[in-house]
């Protein structure tokens, strides 16, 4: 716990705080991150299967539970409701640290803490913190590891990348970097530009990415008299740089709604199957 | 007309609109909103971070970094923050101002035209 106190994280402007953590120490982690909370808060995580977990926390117990999920074959969602907690409730305690271990996905996970927003009721107990270590620690049956193989939610479930963003004849592009797993790809421009866009992604793709693991964009307009405009993309693990043209903005966006569209029905088609 | 009435109109006129804020990004507050009645302060708070976020100098240094800290380019003064599920612009009400007009809108399709709606709403005033 001291460690942890003491460690640097990496915070995001909306307050989402990345969780470190890797394979079978991850539900550690969440119980970690409850543990820490000592007012009464809602604790927002997110995975990198599109899966959200909002819980609330009064007197460093744990009340309520809910998982929820863009995806239709969400395993998490689909073992479990929203629910309030309590000792009474012994099988809903298992289904919650069941699908507890069904979000602990491999493509990183964020939290976010905010305010409580359901009143306290007098009959609630909750459940402490150590009660769910316990019972984590006497069920082990389902493995972590068994969870994590899980596609996440941006490979195999759509066939469109961002590469495809940029196929047609973009004549709004004045400078463009695609990073896919790692690898930087120049689509367009000088070097100097390639070597901006490359550190400039660094930042803004991983505050994009701790919105949301859906595709998102975010376009900024210049003020200054040259008026190019800078683009950042993000899906699952692909990062996208651009340097828009003074003139290109309405072409970029309604590209980026067009894609997203394609995207949404490639979505659709590959659940469908 | 007032700018409170100008953001009500964009509230009811724009397709998929949830909520057209105005506030400031020193300060993060919401000085005003005009929205749909299940959003709550919180959701406010996080769209005023996020044109904080954008429009502040955390942006300023994205654009310094492929601009250079010599132009005046590196200041932005429009973001817009579009994914699958909503579309969030943020446009500075004003040059060289902390104050900032944000729309939310469910209508993700809609981003030229709540862009041109909040440059016009911004430049009437001006």
């Amino acid at each position: 716990m001291i460690e942890r106190l003491g460690a640097s994280s990496a915070c995001f402007r909306n307050g989402a705080r990345a969780v470190t953590s890797s394979g079978d120490d991850t539900c550690l982690c969440i119980l970690d991150e409850f543990d820490e909370v000592v007012m009464a808060r809602r604790l927002e995580f997110r995975n990198g299967c599109g899966e959200q977990l909002l819980v609330e926390m009064r007197n460093r117990r744990l009340h309520r539970a809910d998982f929820a999920s863009a995806r239709e074959d969400s395993v998490a969602v689909g073992e479990f409701d929203a629910v309030s907690l309590s000792y009474a409730g012994a099988e809903t305690l298992h289904a919650f640290l069941s699908a507890l271990r069904a979000f602990c996905a491999p493509e990183g996970l964020w939290v976010r803490s905010m305010c409580a927003v359901s009143p306290a009721d007098p009959d609630e107990t909750g459940v402490s913190i150590g009660t769910l270590r316990y019972l984590l620690a006497q069920a082990p049956e389902t493995s972590c590891q068994e969870v994590t193989e899980r596609a996440p939610f941006n490979t195999g479930v759509s066939r469109v990348g961002l590469a495809d963003f940029l196929a047609d004849e973009s004549s709004w592009l004045e400078a463009g970097l695609l990073v896919s797993n790692g690898q930087e790809c120049p689509v367009r421009g000088v070097s100097d530009q390639l070597v901006g866009l490359s550190k400039a992604l660094e930042t803004a793709g991983a505050r994009l990415a701790s919105r949301a693991v859906q595709p998102a964009a975010v376009f900024l307009e210049a003020a200054g008299e040259r008026g190019e405009h800078l683009a950042f993309l993000a899906y699952g693990s692909e990062r996208l740089a651009l340097l828009v043209s003074p003139s290109g903005k309405d072409a970029f966006l309604s590209r980026w709604s067009e894609w997203l569209a394609a995207c949404d029905i490639a979505k659709k088609a590959f659940l469908a199957t | 007309m007032s700018l409170v009435e100008k953001m009500s109109r964009l509230h009811r006129d724009l397709p998929g609109c949830r909520s057209v804020l105005f506030g400031d990004t020193g300060t993060g507050i919401v000085l005003r909103a005009c929205a749909d009645a299940d959003l709550r302060q919180e959701d406010h708070d996080s769209c005023m971070d996020d044109a904080a976020d954008w429009l502040g100098p955390n942006a300023e240094q994205l654009g310094a970094l492929v601009f250079g800290t010599d132009s005046g380019d590196a200041r932005v003064s429009e973001a817009i923050l579009l994914d699958g599920s909503e579309l969030r612009v943020f446009r500075r009400y004003g040059e060289n101002s902390c104050d900032v007009i944000c729309v939310r809108s469910g209508e993700t399709a809609g981003a030229v035209q709540v862009s041109n709606a909040l440059r016009l709403l911004v430049n009437s005033d001006g």
